[in-house]
């Protein structure tokens, strides 16, 4: 009996002295080890925020390209890329509602994360800090103008908390536009008090005729600055007209009469690698998501197109594409305004800010200037290689006609570029993009916004906070 | 001794030994046959015991053993599985014996597991275990264990994920237990917790199922995986047990809430003789049945008027106006029926040895087989070698068990599921009208092109593609066990053991992919812009654990037993999966070697467990009043808190009424309790940042959109049960019937956060689930007679699964791995059922819903359309009904397994009706045709295209009903089906062929899988799913490899 006892007891001994559970989790970064080295930790995050900002991209650009008329994405054995935003928009669970809602929060997260962790530390330097934050701050507000450019009257949410529970008000067009304009401006300030270099990467082709530099970035943040105030301009604010053409000073937007086809894509960009790891450009004609997207009609059809040369540099001269069919609609070629996985996209450039610039002068009173600007872009943009660029209304006597312009001139300088249905939408014009005889008997209707995603309407439900917009339970989205 | 806990423990063997153990001298041997009493036919495996002695022994094949006993006059006790024990004198001037055993159709006699180390006789189980016979298993060749339980498990859900050669399926025991946790029951094999997990070989590498352009989305949970229960031999399995009750499975603490199912495999007989060969060749084939058929194309016309580009795009243009200069089309391919036909032979080849002396007995088993797909280049080949050993030492105090099994498993599957590049056959037939020869070749020996649904690289010809593309997963698996068993004590009333069982399960699972540049759909370059790609996985899995315990046996009295086990149990699980990626391949080169993109990626999961426990076995009264409880206390590596013990007790209890006359001979009732736990996933409890897309060469850190929680808890299931079983109308019929309720809480949930705040979900535990359910099973042993048996088993089961409630903070959320509100999911919304399926549905102005296909009859009715419950994925109930009928020498035995209602998403429908090729696209729009719940009145009479003006037809008529998703019911259907599983039908040959061949024993049988299925479901198989193994939203069919029934004709001979 001793001697069972002191085998087992030998045992016991064993097994028990045998049992360490300790695991670590190898595949994953972890917040331990960021905050063990902030300085090499933010500099990844922040590389992280635009890299972030640049996968939305590509998303945004299909998107936006759906709601406006600009591609349909006739994805090869789903209709209902198409029919999401073209027919059941109103519905929070269909595809592409909720679209450039949570991803750019997502990135709003990154930033916010990163910033708390610039805020608290005492491995870098004052200007390092303020250098971090200005372009944190930058893209936030970036982020949240795409945000609002997919809801209009919906409005969005602005404020981020530690909380990521937090349900938080979601407030109006009208205040979003201010808080990104007061966001940017805080951003600005930041920039100017961040030396001459950063301490993290700026990729290179950030900049084209930009410096990577805190310098250039002050432009960049100036530049969205000005698209940012145009928007609001034409959404009613007063003044914003007159700010615009403030902030338009200290980018690097040419004068009219300088605007040419060599520094017209003079900008900011967002760049794309097929290298592991890296993000491709996937809307681009050869993209995964470009090999899908079709041109839509109404382009084909603008008054004059065919002989603009925007038009061909990103419609007509493409490789050749097989026309499709899909939920009764036809398109029979693709676009490549962007040629390969390895393409840039601009996020603003010299053609954009040349085009607010008319926008801002028109609405201040100063046509004559706003019909240069409209006509340069025409000029060298859209006449540079032998073609005779669109036009509808050379001089334009009144607003509306002006509108009307400015809209076509956008329409084909901007193709692709993520504006054409905020544009049609912030001049209410978005009746014209509905125009299609073979959408109408698919019984497509134009987009007033991008509703907002079910997901966060069941969060706000379940706490009971009031239902917004687009919401069950909220006002209908106009 | 101290009499109130002392670690003793027992093998199976050695619970079977009698009290009265006297010291004697071996001297004498005894040979023997053990035969069934009505007809004499030889007993297989009986365990012969010397009462009292140390002689123990096993019947071959032929019945007989030889026994070493004692001088004097001894008693034998001799069981076998599926008779009554019999106790035989054989006095000392005897030296031969012949023992006829009695059935036992109810398996009364069988041991069933009752802790880590206990057993007790199924007459006194507190629960009503499962058991299925190594006979039931092999009625006729499996693809996979799963595949063979099918119909046997009253109270299980198993189903097969598809057709494709090689197994995947997925086993599930009363309902769903956990929403992300483990879904699947813990599977032991001679007491080694085995891996089932499985690993993606990067199909969607090709398919683009899932986000195939980043590294992490190398492999997807739709590329048809094979999950490791592929690898058992169904030829080396003795038994299957599978216990439901938590009251039985607590003893498995954190990782039991699924069930467990226990796997015992065959050991030697030792008796002393010469050793015995078995021979089983089995030979036949599979056959695709069920095939989707497809619509007959008359016209040029009608290709042209299909959506998708079909008619004009240059390509098919092109080809039509060669082909059919007139427009008219005479012959329509059936491009299934000439894919899914390949006609290889599938044959089995077990041979084992099995022999030993009293002191050691040794089972050798080598098995070759190879199933063929139904499509070409596809088959799974299994070669499995198990080598199992007992031996016992010190003259018998010590008993060592060592089990070593080796395998090899080759499958290749062709591509099936879900794709997005018209890559997997039935997706892309769906959308290629059948008006060309697809399995054709030019002069120089390439395929023609696929011109339909876009033509070029945006489809494929699958005819071609699986002829080059190759897509093979090879695996290497070792399972080892070896226990110990030292009886340290042998009095009359006290005996005491010590046990340790360990055991490892190692597998190296690799998988290779490799599309050739040449391909359709890589040429010139496919849809993600590269041509050509290779995959290489290596999934490593090495499980281990260890319990040791012991056993206190006690008799105060001769009426009283108690068993006391008490004991430590440690357990890993690591499985290590990377995987490498080449697109854009050089030519010549086939492996990732170099590429224009290489990708890669390395994940590890592990786990480290232990616990203690304690078991107390209580049997009085005559052995008709049975207790057992017991305790477990588990930590786990994967809960936040590693040191803390959760606490898993059970207690049940059962009381026989016996002798209660003829007409009721026997009433036994039964309750219990049980506590069972499901471990957090690996990693849940880490609190991580994720590492983002490299930008400009610079690698990126971003918030990971999932949150871990460190302070993380397993879930936690508590069960009740109460049971009957009855034995009636002279002990030849039985019934047993059990009712539990199951309430699962702190639910492991990674509820959406507020999209507005920047994450997408938390971890949480939280929640409670309640499972309600009811299991009967009726046997009868209706005749036995010398030239005749007949006996038959129906069983019954049904439950109710709801969503009791959520936490405040949870939004209801749809469940993981589905298609969404278009085609239907499963809902995690409190007070809701958690097989609901939800969907878009139209309504009218007042909310009320409207009738299916109202999207084309009325739709200026659709006021809105709402996400809510279309359907329901639970059967009302499942039965199954299994007999055997044997007449002289021939035997026929079936198992048919019945499922009533449950809905299931037929998303392979919609792909057909998409494509305007479903067999009944052209058909009249009927209510005999669509059923009840349709609105057929005011269909307008034609409807545009696009293209055309077309007359409404069913397929048209169903698929605008559906309307872009709008309307989910159109392509729910009711999974209910009768399927005859197995069917067997064998020859006990006489003596004289045995003469003839020198051998033993030869049975000859046809046997048949899934001859016969019976349903209106409109694809192959309701119980297919595209995800595979899931806990939720298992429903979703969509374009799965097609179902295959099989026929064999098998020879088994003993020597």
């Amino acid at each position: 009996m001793r001697r069972i006892l002191a085998s087992l007891a030998t045992v016991a001994a064993v097994t028990l002295a045998g049992c360490n559970l300790d695991l670590t989790n190898p595949n994953n970064p972890t917040l331990g080890g960021a905050l063990s080295n902030p300085r090499a930790a933010t500099s990844r995050m922040i590389v992280g925020v635009l890299s972030t900002y640049r996968v939305n991209r590509t998303d945004q650009i299909r998107a936006f390209g759906s709601f406006g008329r600009e591609t349909y994405y006739m994805f090869i054995t789903d209709g209902r890329f198409l029919t999401g935003p073209l027919r059941d928009w109103r519905q929070n669970t269909a595809f592409d509602a909720g679209t450039q809602w949570a991803g750019r929060y997502g990135n709003y997260r990154n930033a916010y994360a990163a910033m708390a962790i610039i805020n608290a530390t005492t491995a870098l330097t004052d200007p390092e800090k303020h250098g971090a934050l200005g372009v944190l701050k930058t893209i936030i507000a970036l982020d949240m103008l795409h945000v609002i450019e997919a809801r209009g009257a919906i409005g969005a949410v602005v404020d981020m908390t530690d909380n990521v529970n937090d349900v938080l008000p979601v407030v109006s067009q009208d205040s979003v536009y201010s808080w990104i304009s007061a966001k940017l401006d805080e951003a600005q300030t930041d920039l100017a008090a961040a030396g001459t270099t950063f301490y993290f990467p700026i990729y290179s082709g950030f900049g084209v005729g930009v410096t990577s530099t805190p310098a250039g970035f002050t432009q960049f943040n100036r530049a969205i600055k000005a698209r940012v105030e145009a928007k609001h301009g034409s959404l009613g604010c007063t003044t914003c007209y007159t700010t615009a053409l403030t902030a338009l000073g200290g980018t690097w937007v040419s004068a009219t009469a300088s605007f040419d086809s060599t520094n017209r894509d003079n900008g900011i960009y967002t760049i794309y690698s097929t290298a592991a790891g890296d993000a491709p450009n996937t809307v681009a004609f050869t993209g995964s998501v470009g090999s899908d997207e079709y041109v839509h009609p109404l382009i084909d059809s603008i008054a004059g197109v065919a002989l603009d040369d925007r038009y061909r540099r990103k419609i007509s001269t493409c490789p050749a594409s097989s026309p499709r069919s899909e939920v009764g609609v036809s398109s029979s070629h693709r676009p490549c305004a962007y040629g390969s996985t390895t393409t840039s996209i601009p996020i603003i450039r010299n053609e954009e800010l040349v085009l607010i610039r008319a926008e801002a002068e028109w609405f201040t009173g100063n046509t004559a200037g706003a019909i240069a600007d409209l006509a340069a872009v025409r000029a060298q943009s859209g006449a540079t290689k032998g073609g005779t660029a669109a036009v509808a209304f050379a001089a334009p006597a009144n607003p509306a006609d002006f509108t009307t312009e400015l809209l076509l001139q956008r329409t084909l300088s901007l193709y692709q570029e993520g504006q054409r249905w905020p544009d049609y939408r912030r001049f209410n014009r978005l009746a014209a993009l509905g125009t299609l005889p073979q959408d109408v008997t698919a019984g497509f209707t134009v987009a007033t916004a991008s509703v907002l995603p079910s997901q966060e309407c069941d969060a706000r439900a379940r706490v009971s906070a009031a239902a917004p917009m687009s919401c069950p339970g909220g006002a209908a989205v106009p | 001794m101290r009499r109130t806990l002392v670690f003793a423990p027992a093998l199976l063997a050695l619970c079977l030994i009698p009290a009265t153990v006297r010291a004697q001298a071996t001297a004498r041997q005894v040979t023997g046959k053990v035969t069934r009493t009505l007809g004499a036919t030889p007993v297989l495996g009986a365990t012969i015991v010397e009462m009292g002695g140390r002689g123990v022994a096993q019947s071959g094949a032929d019945g007989n053993f030889t026994i070493n006993v004692g001088t004097t006059d001894v008693r034998l006790l001799v069981r076998a599985i599926g008779f009554q024990r019999k106790e035989v004198a054989v006095p000392a001037s005897q030296s031969s014996v012949t023992i006829g055993l009695d059935e036992d159709p109810f398996k009364l006699e069988a041991v069933v597991v009752t802790g880590q180390a206990t057993t007790i006789e199924r007459r006194n189980a507190t629960t009503a275990p499962v058991q299925v016979t190594s006979d039931e298993l092999n009625r006729a060749p499996a693809q996979a264990l799963e595949q063979a339980l099918q119909g046997k498990v009253p109270g299980a859900i198993i189903s097969m994920n598809s057709g494709a050669p090689g197994g995947g399926g997925q086993v599930q025991i009363r309902g769903i237990t956990s929403i992300l946790g483990a879904g699947q029951p813990l599977f032991v094999v001679d007491g080694v917790i085995i891996s089932n997990d499985a690993v993606s070989d990067g199909a969607n590498s090709v398919t683009g199922a899932g986000a195939r352009t980043t590294a992490a989305g190398i492999g997807s949970s739709q590329d048809a995986l094979v999950n490791r229960l592929a690898d058992l031999n169904m030829q080396e399995i003795a038994s299957v047990e599978v216990l439901k009750s938590a009251a039985a499975t607590a003893m498995y603490g954190s990782r039991a809430t699924n069930g467990v199912v226990v796997i015992r495999t065959k050991r030697g007989a030792g008796t002393g003789g010469a050793p015995q060969f078995n021979l089983t060749s089995r030979l036949g084939r599979s056959t695709a049945y069920r095939l989707l058929g497809t619509r007959q194309f008359t016209t040029s016309r009608q290709v042209w008027s299909l959506p998708y580009g079909n008619g004009n795009s240059s390509q098919d243009t092109a080809v039509m106006n060669a082909l059919y200069p007139g427009g008219t089309i005479p012959f329509t391919h059936d491009y299934q029926s000439e894919f899914y036909n390949t006609g290889k032979p599938s044959y089995e080849v077990t041979g084992s040895f099995n022999g030993g002396s009293a002191a050691t007995q040794y089972f050798v088993n080598l098995t070759g087989k190879n199933e063929e797909g139904t499509a070409l280049n596809t088959g799974a080949r299994l070669y499995a070698l198990r080598t199992n050993i007992d031996q016992s030492l010190a003259d018998g105090k010590v008993k060592v068990n060592v089990g070593l099994n080796v395998t090899r498993n080759s499958n290749n599957r062709g591509l099936s599921n879900n794709d997005n590049t018209c890559t997997s056959p039935i997706y892309c037939f769906a959308y290629t009208p059948g008006v060309i020869n697809l399995d054709s070749t030019d002069a120089t020996g390439t395929f023609v092109r696929n011109p339909f649904n876009g033509g070029g690289n945006t489809v494929s010809n699958p005819f071609e593609t699986f002829r080059f593309l190759r897509l093979n997963e090879l695996t290497f698996r070792q399972i080892g066990n070896l226990s110990t068993t030292w009886s340290a004590l042998n009095k009359e009333q006290h005996q005491v053991s010590v046990t340790a069982t360990g055991g490892f399960d190692r597998a190296q699972i690799s998988g290779d992919l490799f599309s050739p540049s040449f391909l359709q759909y890589e040429n010139p370059v496919a849809s993600d812009g590269f041509s050509g790609r290779s995959v290489r996985s290596e999934g490593n899995v090495f499980n281990y654990n260890l319990v040791l315990n012991g056993t206190w046996n006690y008799q105060p009295t001769t009426d009283i037993g108690l068993t006391t086990t008490a004991g430590f149990d440690y357990e890993t699980q690591a499985v290590r999966v990377t995987r490498t990626r080449a697109r854009g391949l050089l030519p010549g080169v086939e492996t990732t070697n170099s590429g224009t993109v290489l990708e890669e990626s390395d994940v590890l999961n592990n786990f480290k467990d232990d616990a203690f426990f304690a078991d107390e076995q209580f049997v009085a009264l005559n052995q008709r009043l049975t207790i057992l409880g017991g305790i477990r206390a588990d930590r786990s590596s994967a809960n936040g808190d590693r040191n803390k013990r959760n606490v898993f007790p059970h207690i049940s209890g059962s009381y026989r009424f016996t002798d209660l006359g003829d007409a009721i001979n026997e009433v036994k009732i039964r309750g219990g309790f049980g506590r069972t736990g499901n471990r957090p996933r690996y990693g849940d409890r880490d609190v991580v940042l994720n590492a983002g897309n490299t930008y400009g060469g610079t690698p990126t850190l971003v918030q990971a959109g999932v949150r871990g929680n460190a302070g993380i808890t397993p879930e936690t299931s508590n069960e009740y049960e109460a049971g009957t079983d009855v034995q009636f109308l002279n002990r030849r019929l039985q019934f047993e019937g059990s009712w539990y309720n199951k309430t699962i809480k702190d639910l492991l949930l990674q509820p959406a956060t507020i999209p507005s705040g920047g994450l997408t979900n938390l971890v949480i535990n939280g929640g409670q689930l309640r499972t309600q359910g009811i299991e009967a099973s009726l046997s009868a042993a209706a005749m036995q007679r010398r030239d005749m048996d007949l006996s038959f088993r129906a069983t019954f089961s049904k439950n109710k699964q709801t969503i009791e409630n959520l936490p405040t903070t949870v939004p209801r959320f749809p469940a993981p791995g589905s298609f969404g509100a278009a085609f239907g999911r499963n809902f995690i919304s409190p007070g809701g059922r958690t097989t609901w399926i939800w969907g878009n549905v139209p309504l009218d102005a007042a909310g009320n819903i409207l009738p299916i296909g109202t999207e084309v009859t009325n739709p200026g009715l659709i006021a809105a359309t709402r996400d809510t419950i279309a359907g329901d994925a639970n059967p009302d109930f499942i039965m199954a009904f299994s007999g055997s009928f044997r007449w002289k020498r021939l035997t026929l035995s079936a198992n048919v397994d019945w499922r009533q209602g449950g809905d299931v998403a037929d998303m392979t429908r919609t792909l057909w009706d998409e494509g305007g090729t479903s067999r009944d696209y052209d058909a009249p729009i009927t209510r005999s045709n669509f059923g009840t719940g349709w609105d057929l009145n005011n269909i307008p009479a034609t409807y545009i295209n696009g293209k055309d003006t077309l007359a409404y037809t069913a397929g048209s008529f169903r698929y605008n009903s559906w309307a872009g998703g709008s309307d989910v019911r159109a392509y729910l259907e009711s999974a209910t089906n009768v399927t005859l599983r197995d069917v067997a039908l064998s020859y006990e040959a006489p003596d004289q062929w045995l003469r003839y061949f020198h051998a033993r024993s030869l049975r000859i049988a046809f046997q048949a899988r899934n001859l016969i299925k019976l349903t209106n479901y409109w694809s192959f198989d309701p119980e297919f799913n595209n995800f595979g193994a899931t806990n939720l939203n298992r429903f979703i069919d969509l374009a799965p490899f097609p179902s295959n029934r099989q026929f064999f004709l098998s020879v088994d001979v003993g020597w």
